[in-house]
C-alpha cells in the first residue's frame, strides 16, 4: 500500500499580482452651472465632505478642469455617466 | 411672482399673473432650443467609446427631455387650477427635475446669445444690445435664481 504522506509530487504555489491601468475622471468648467451646483454634485456623486468638494470646485473654475478621482475603469465610468446626468461636463482618461 | 421657502423643505411659487405664467413657459420653450444633443455636449472633452454612444448618451438625452416635459406638465397643471393666482411647489423630489431643466433652459440661452460674456458687464454697458438679447438675458437672470432658490431650500444630499 502507497503511503500518500510520502509522495514526490511538489506542489508549485505562484503568486502575481495584476495591476490595471488607473483612470481619472475629470470634471471641465463651464459657463452655465453654478458654482454651488458644482460643490453640491460633486458632494453627492462622489460622496465627498463639503471642504474638498469646494476645493474641487474651485480648482475646476479656476483651471479650467480638475481630477476629481482615480481608480478603476468601470467605476470611473460609472462616476461620469452621473457627473453627465447632473448636466456636468466630465470625461475619464487613462493616468 | 414671489418666492418663498417652505416648512417642509421644497420652494413655493407665488404665481401672480399671467406674466408669470409666461415667464415659467419660457423654460420649457428656451430648453427644447439647444441645437446640440445635451450627452454630446457633456462629453466633447472624451474619445466616446461605442458603449457609451449606444447605451449611455441615448438614456441621459431621454432623461434631460423628460425633465423639460415633466415641468411643462407641471406648469399647465397648475395653470389649470387658476389663472391668476395660484401656487407651484417644487419639493425636494422634483428638484433635480426642476433644476436640470432650468440648466437646459440656460444652456440653450448660452449657445444662442453667449450671454456668459455680459456677466460681468456694467448695467449701462447693456444698453447697447438688442432687445432679443436683453430679454434672453433677463431670462437667463431670472432662471438663475430659480435654481439658487433650488439649491438653498429645496437640494438635499443623496449620496
Amino acid at each position: 500500500m502507497k503511503n500518500p504522506t510520502n509522495s514526490n509530487t511538489k506542489t508549485l504555489i505562484q503568486e502575481s499580482i495584476q495591476t490595471s491601468t488607473p483612470w481619472m475622471v475629470l470634471i471641465y468648467d463651464d459657463p452655465v452651472n453654478l458654482m454651488q451646483y458644482v460643490t453640491l454634485t460633486i458632494q453627492r456623486v462622489l460622496g465627498y465632505n463639503k471642504e474638498k468638494a469646494e476645493n474641487l470646485m474651485m480648482n475646476v473654475h479656476e483651471n479650467g478642469k480638475a481630477i476629481v478621482w482615480s481608480g478603476n475603469k468601470e467605476k470611473a465610468e460609472f462616476y461620469v455617466q452621473q457627473l453627465h446626468s447632473f448636466q456636468l461636463k466630465a470625461t475619464l482618461e487613462a493616468l | 411672482m414671489r418666492m418663498a421657502p417652505t416648512l417642509q423643505g421644497g420652494l413655493r411659487l407665488d404665481i401672480e399673473s399671467l406674466l408669470d405664467w409666461a415667464r415659467l413657459e419660457m423654460i420649457c420653450i428656451d430648453a427644447s432650443k439647444i441645437n446640440t444633443l445635451l450627452s454630446n455636449t457633456l462629453a466633447e472633452k472624451m474619445q466616446i467609446e461605442a458603449d457609451w454612444r449606444n447605451y449611455v448618451m441615448p438614456d441621459l438625452d431621454a432623461m434631460f427631455s423628460e425633465q423639460i416635459s415633466s415641468i411643462y406638465s407641471t406648469i399647465k397643471t397648475a395653470r389649470s387650477r387658476g389663472e391668476e393666482e395660484a401656487e407651484l411647489h417644487i419639493d425636494s423630489e422634483s428638484a433635480d427635475t426642476w433644476y436640470g431643466a432650468l440648466n437646459q433652459a440656460r444652456l440653450a440661452l448660452e449657445e444662442k446669445y453667449g450671454l456668459s460674456k455680459y456677466e460681468a458687464e456694467p448695467l449701462d454697458d447693456l444698453a447697447n444690445l438688442t432687445e432679443e438679447t436683453k430679454a434672453a438675458l433677463m431670462r437667463s437672470n431670472f432662471y438663475a435664481i430659480l435654481q439658487n432658490g433650488i439649491i438653498e431650500h429645496a437640494f438635499t444630499i443623496k449620496s
